[in-house]
């Protein structure tokens, strides 16, 4: 197996990626770093825009990259490693919408008990919904589109940003959520729907 | 393509995810249809007032911190000690024996030898190795039996001999203790080990927690000089940049000032370049337009030269040298 030293070497782009994969499969810390450093910009990006909260979006990150360290060995090429981790990625912020999705029905139905989180803690989410600051610097427009947003499933709205935001291939969309290319096209065609009912009477 | 299938490809259309011929198909319906022209028009405007809001911004400081903490975990992920069985092995594996090919499995049977024959024996319980303690050099009372303790550290097996006639085997291992040391970082024993370790502990790990604790005591020069050489000189970024960090608070030391000049110049990672101009920048002398005209010139990273173009542009000093 080839075996790299990054440490030892003079720019990264001269190392494939394979090459930094295998290296740090073999435990090579720095490999694994300039591995995260290749994708760990859109994956933060990518996680913040479906969160849209820096703190959600930090935690998506460290545990996506955490999990992509802790099943490295597992990675077998099969895919290209930028799939494999978007997976990964995915999934963690599923998950976290999920959580926030349950959260907040939690409270609206009333179970939380005098433990659960405060309105404060869920009015400050950081969502633009629930900011009007943040809705406000960003302008109306934006801010309607952010509600609206939020309005989609987290299935929807990570099929949605992934594709209008990254640009990213429906098929590689359906891969990074194991659903099939068809079932992400109408995926996204019911976020389209969804938004256009919601933001109807925004002048364009 | 009739009308009825517009509405479901028009948006497909327009990302670009349609077939070639479906492409061609709603191109041509949309030419000759006038409602679904204006169904076409309607999208497009759904898709700018879309972009109206941008995707998220990355700082360059979220970016940091993330990989700062994300790697200190990775650091600290470190594999776990593995059992004595474990050690032993490894021991093997990395050849110190000679390195066969075969000798890993050679040791693990002659090791479950041992067991075997340490059970017929002595009676032991099954999870038990009999081990026979070398002597100290100069006492001749023998040798020691001990039981094995699966906890045990060994940093070496220093022979390994067997008795044909008996089938016993004896192996002479070097044992590791560990002691637990407690104390205030200014005591001078711990504040020792502490500079000891960010110098030379083999696990990043450890080098992190202990500039952790050093990181509020750079006053003491023995503290700036380890944390300067560490800084310059750990082979782990997330070592050198938490260094790195330490030494904010004394950037008037001109001796801090040149070694981030040095970590400009020399640092194989553009993340600590990029914190180094942060730092410098913070606090401009006179030579650092420069130096970040020189790197300008030299840098191989766009976002580092960005950078530096950046701060020379704050500087109002010229990008370029004349």
């Amino acid at each position: 197996m080839e075996t790299v030293s990054v440490a030892t070497r003079p720019r990264t782009d001269t190392i494939s990626e394979k090459a930094l994969i295998q290296a740090a499969q073999q435990q090579d810390h720095d490999a694994f770093e300039h591995l995260v450093r290749l994708y760990d910009r859109s994956v933060l990006r990518v996680a913040l825009n479906i969160l849209r909260s820096e703190e959600d979006a930090r935690d998506a990150y460290q545990e996506a990259f955490l999990r992509a360290y802790k099943s490295l060995n597992s990675f077998r090429f099969q895919c290209s490693f930028h799939t494999w981790l978007y997976r990964i990625a995915t999934n963690v912020c599923l998950d976290s919408l999920r959580r926030k999705s349950v959260r907040k029905d939690q409270w609206a139905s009333g179970e939380m008990g005098d433990d659960g989180p405060s309105p404060l803690d869920l009015a400050s989410d950081g969502r633009a919904a629930s900011n009007p600051d943040q809705a406000l610097a960003r302008g109306e427009m934006a801010g309607r589109i952010g509600d609206a947003l939020d309005l989609l499933t987290p299935k929807e709205r990570t099929v949605f940003e992934f594709k209008h935001y990254e640009g990213l291939r429906l098929r590689v969309i359906g891969e990074m959520l194991s659903i099939s290319e068809e079932a992400t096209k109408n995926c996204l065609f019911r976020a389209h729907r969804k938004l256009r009912a919601a933001l109807k009477d925004v002048p364009r | 393509m009739s009308c009825e299938h517009i509405p479901s490809q028009v948006s497909l259309y327009l990302y670009g995810e349609l077939a070639p011929n479906e492409t061609e198909a709603l191109e041509e319906h949309v030419e000759a249809c006038a409602s679904c022209a204006a169904l076409l028009d309607e999208e497009r405007r759904f898709f700018a007032a879309m972009n109206t809001r941008a995707s998220a911004e990355v700082s360059h400081s979220l970016l940091a911190e993330c990989r700062h903490d994300l790697m200190r975990e990775v650091y600290r992920a470190e594999p776990e000690p593995v059992s004595a069985w474990g050690r032993l092995i490894a021991w093997f594996s990395a050849g110190r024996g000679g390195g066969l090919p075969w000798q890993p499995a050679l040791v693990a049977a002659s090791l479950i030898a041992v067991f075997f024959v340490g059970r017929a024996t002595n009676g032991s319980t099954p999870n038990q190795l009999v081990w026979h303690e070398k002597p100290p050099a100069g006492v001749t009372t023998g040798a020691t039996t001990i039981a094995f303790q699966p906890d045990m550290t060994f940093s070496g097996i220093e022979s390994i001999a067997r008795d044909p006639q008996n089938n016993r085997v004896e192996i002479i291992v070097e044992e590791v203790h560990r002691r637990t040391i407690s104390g205030l970082s200014s005591d001078p024993e711990i504040h020792g080990l502490l500079l000891s370790s960010v110098r030379s502990a083999p696990s990043s790990g450890v080098r992190l927690d202990s500039l952790d604790v050093l990181r509020g005591q750079a006053d003491d020069q023995e503290v700036r000089r380890t944390l300067l050489g560490s800084m310059l000189g750990d082979h782990n970024p997330g070592v050198r940049l938490k260094a790195l960090d330490a030494l904010r608070p004394h950037m008037a030391d001109p001796e801090v000032r040149n070694a981030l000049v040095e970590v400009l110049r020399r640092d194989s990672n553009p993340g600590m370049r990029v914190y180094a101009i942060d730092m410098l920048a913070e606090q401009p002398e006179r030579d650092l337009a420069g130096v970040l005209q020189d790197l300008v010139e030299t840098e191989n990273n766009e976002y580092v030269r960005l950078q530096s173009r950046r701060v020379l542009q704050d500087l109002n000093a010229s990008v370029d040298r004349f």
